[in-house]
C-alpha cells in the first residue's frame, strides 16, 4: 500500500499542481513592483523559454544550433500576417507559427542530420541570414525594416496582463522539458550527446530523435515569438540578427549548458543585469563575453553547477560538524 | 533483383563485401559465415580489415558492395539502430561509452531504445537485467558513478553490459575486447562471453591480437589479410597455413 499521499498521485500531475502552485505564488507580482520591472519581468520568461528550448538542442543532444532565434522570428511573423490579413484569432496565429516552425525546424534537424559541431553551427547561421534577409527584403509582405504593426494580445502594450501570459509559458516550458528530459526520450538525447555512434549501434534511432528535438525546440521558440510580438506590437527583422542568438548562447553558458536549471537561471540572470546595465549600452555585451569565457573556461557547468557546489560544501561541511563529537 | 537465395543455417553471413576509403582498399571482396552458437575469432595483422568488417556489418559504414546476411535477411543497406533492433550488438576498442551518463544508465539506452521500436518490457524486467548484467561484470557498486570516471578494463566490461541488454540478442561483434586490459578484468570479461554464449546462445565474432586469450574463448578462427579471407579453421589448422605465416610474417 502506498505509504504517502505523493505515492497516490502520478509524477506529471504533481508537477502541473507545483508548477499551478507556483503560478499562483508568482500571481501577486504585478502590484508590488512597477511597471518596468515587470516588463523586465516578462521579456526574462520570454528569454526563458527560448533558453530552455536551445538547451534541449545544443545542451541535451549536442547540436549547436546558431538559428534558434529565428524560429522566434519565424512565429512572431507568421502569427502578425495571419491576424493582420485572415483575421485569425491571436491564439491561432501563434498556434500557426508553431506549426510552421515544428516543419521549418523538421526540415532543418534534416539538413543538418549528418552534420558535427562547427558545420552544424555554420549552417544553421547561414539559415538564420537567409530567413532574416527573406524578411527585410520582403517589405511587400513583411514591411521590412519599416515595421509591421501587429495587435496587442490584450489591446494594450502595458505589461500587467501579459505578464500572466508569459509566466504560464515559461512554467509551461519548464515543465515540457522537464518531462521530456526525464522521460526515455532524455536518455536518448543524452546518448547522442555523448556518442553518437555508440547512441545508434545500441538501439537509438538517431535521425529520428535529433530531428523530433529540433522541431521541439523550434515551437517553444516560435510560440514565444509569437506571443512576444503581440505584446511589443511591432516587429522588424532586427531582433532575427544574430546579436539575439549570441545572447540565447550567453544565458545558456552563464547559467550552466546541460543543467536543466541552467537556461532559466541565465536567462532571467542576463536580463536582469542587462536592463541594471543599460546605461552601458553595447559595452554591456563585452562584459557578457567575458563572463562567458569565465564560466566556460573555470566553471563549465555555470551559475547552476556554482550553486550546486557551494550547496555541497556547506552540506558536507554541516556533515562534518556533526560526526565529529 | 537482390539474390536471397542460397539461404545456409549460418547467422551471420558476409558476401563479396568490400570497402574502400579513397584509394585505400579496406576490404575487398570478403566472404564470410559464422555459424548460430559459435564464438568465432577473427584474427589479421593490422590493417587487414578487421575493425572495418566489423563497422560493416553493424551499419556504421556503408559497403561498396557485398551482402551482408543476417538469419537469411539481407542487412547491409539498414542503419545502425535496425541492426541492434535484430538483436545485433556490439564494443569498439576505443571507449565508446555515454561518459556523462552514470553507469546505471549506460546499461539502459539500448533497452530503452526497444522500447522506442514497440517492444514491451516492464520497467521491473528491465531494471533486473541491468542490475544482474551490472554485478557479472562487477560493476553494481559504481552503477550510480558517471561512466567517463571508469578505468580502461572498467568501460570495455560496461560496454560488454551494455550490449547484452539488447533482447533478444543473437550476435556480439566485439573489436579487441582485451587490448590493454587488466588480467583480472581479462578474465571476467572471458567469463562473461562464455556465460552469455552457454546460457542465452549468443553468438561471438571476436577481432583480436590476444591469440593465447581468444584461444580459449574460440573453436575456430577466420584469418584476414589485405582486406580478405585468407584461412579459416581450428588455431592448429590455420596457424602452419603458409598464407598465414606470410601475411603474419610479411614472407
Amino acid at each position: 500500500m502506498p505509504s504517502s499521499a505523493s505515492e497516490l498521485i502520478p509524477p506529471l500531475a504533481r508537477r502541473i499542481g507545483l508548477a499551478l502552485a507556483v503560478y499562483a505564488a508568482l500571481a501577486w507580482l504585478p502590484w508590488a513592483v512597477s511597471e518596468y520591472h515587470l516588463h523586465v519581468l516578462v521579456t526574462s520568461f520570454y528569454y526563458v523559454v527560448l533558453a530552455i528550448g536551445w538547451n534541449l538542442l545544443a545542451g541535451y543532444t549536442g547540436q549547436f544550433s546558431l538559428a534558434h532565434h529565428t524560429f522566434a522570428g519565424v512565429g512572431a511573423y507568421t502569427s502578425a500576417l495571419l491576424v493582420l490579413h485572415a483575421k485569425v484569432p491571436i491564439v491561432v496565429g501563434v498556434a500557426a507559427g508553431g506549426a510552421l516552425a515544428a516543419l521549418l525546424g523538421w526540415g532543418l534537424g534534416t539538413l543538418c542530420l549528418r552534420m558535427r559541431a562547427i558545420y552544424l553551427a555554420l549552417a544553421t547561421w547561414a539559415f538564420a541570414e537567409s530567413v532574416r534577409l527573406f524578411v527585410a527584403v520582403e517589405y511587400q509582405i513583411t514591411r521590412g525594416d519599416l515595421g509591421l504593426m501587429t495587435p496587442f494580445f490584450f489591446g494594450t502594450p502595458r505589461p500587467t496582463p501579459h505578464y500572466y501570459v508569459f509566466l504560464a509559458l515559461a512554467l509551461g516550458a519548464i515543465l515540457a522539458a522537464w518531462q521530456l528530459v526525464h522521460s526515455r526520450v532524455g536518455v536518448y538525447l543524452r546518448a547522442i550527446r555523448d556518442d553518437e555512434e555508440a547512441a545508434a549501434v545500441m538501439g537509438v534511432d538517431t535521425f529520428k530523435w535529433k530531428r523530433v528535438v529540433f522541431a521541439v525546440s523550434a515551437v517553444f521558440a516560435a510560440i514565444a515569438g509569437g506571443f512576444q510580438g503581440h505584446y511589443v506590437g511591432l516587429l522588424s527583422p532586427t531582433p532575427m540578427k544574430f546579436n539575439e542568438m549570441a545572447i540565447i548562447v550567453i544565458m545558456v553558458i552563464l547559467g550552466g549548458l546541460r543543467t536543466f536549471w541552467g537556461p532559466v537561471v541565465g536567462a532571467v540572470f542576463i536580463e536582469v543585469l542587462s536592463e541594471a546595465l543599460r546605461p552601458w549600452g553595447e559595452t554591456r555585451m563585452v562584459l557578457f563575453a567575458l563572463l562567458v569565457i569565465l564560466v566556460a573556461r573555470a566553471y563549465p557547468a555555470g551559475l547552476v553547477g556554482l550553486g550546486a557546489g557551494i550547496a555541497g560544501y556547506w552540506r558536507a561541511k554541516r556533515d562534518r560538524r556533526r560526526a565529529s563529537p | 533483383m537482390s539474390p536471397t537465395f542460397g539461404r545456409t543455417s549460418a547467422l551471420l553471413e558476409i558476401r563479396g563485401l568490400a570497402k574502400r576509403f579513397g584509394g585505400v582498399i579496406a576490404v575487398d571482396g570478403l566472404d564470410l559465415s559464422v555459424e548460430a552458437g559459435e564464438v568465432r575469432g577473427l584474427i589479421g595483422p593490422n590493417g587487414s580489415g578487421k575493425t572495418t568488417t566489423i563497422n560493416l556489418v553493424s551499419a556504421l559504414y556503408r559497403p561498396d558492395a557485398g551482402q551482408v546476411f543476417l538469419d537469411g535477411e539481407r542487412i547491409e543497406r539498414l542503419r545502425p539502430h535496425e541492426i541492434a533492433g535484430r538483436g545485433v550488438a556490439r564494443t569498439f576498442q576505443i571507449s565508446k561509452l555515454f561518459g556523462n551518463m552514470t553507469v546505471l544508465e549506460n546499461v539502459l539506452v539500448p533497452a530503452l531504445a526497444e522500447l522506442d521500436r514497440g517492444a514491451r518490457r516492464a520497467p521491473e524486467q528491465i531494471r533486473e537485467r541491468a542490475r544482474r548484467l551490472l554485478d557479472l561484470v562487477l560493476l553494481d557498486g559504481l552503477r550510480d558513478a558517471p561512466a567517463k570516471e571508469l578505468s580502461g578494463g572498467q568501460s570495455m566490461l560496461l560496454q560488454i553490459a551494455r550490449g547484452l541488454m539488447l533482447q533478444p540478442i543473437r550476435l556480439f561483434l566485439m573489436d579487441e575486447p582485451f587490448a590493454g586490459v587488466h588480467p583480472t578484468i581479462k578474465d571476467t570479461i572471458m567469463e562473461t562471453i562464455l556465460n552469455a554464449n552457454r546460457d542465452e546462445g549468443v553468438t561471438f565474432l571476436i577481432v583480436s591480437h590476444e591469440m593465447a586469450t581468444l584461444r580459449r574463448l574460440a573453436s575456430r578462427v577466420s584469418v584476414m589479410h589485405e582486406g580478405r579471407l585468407i584461412a579459416e579453421g581450428s588455431f592448429e589448422a590455420v596457424a602452419n597455413q603458409p598464407a598465414v605465416l606470410e601475411a603474419y610474417l610479411g614472407g
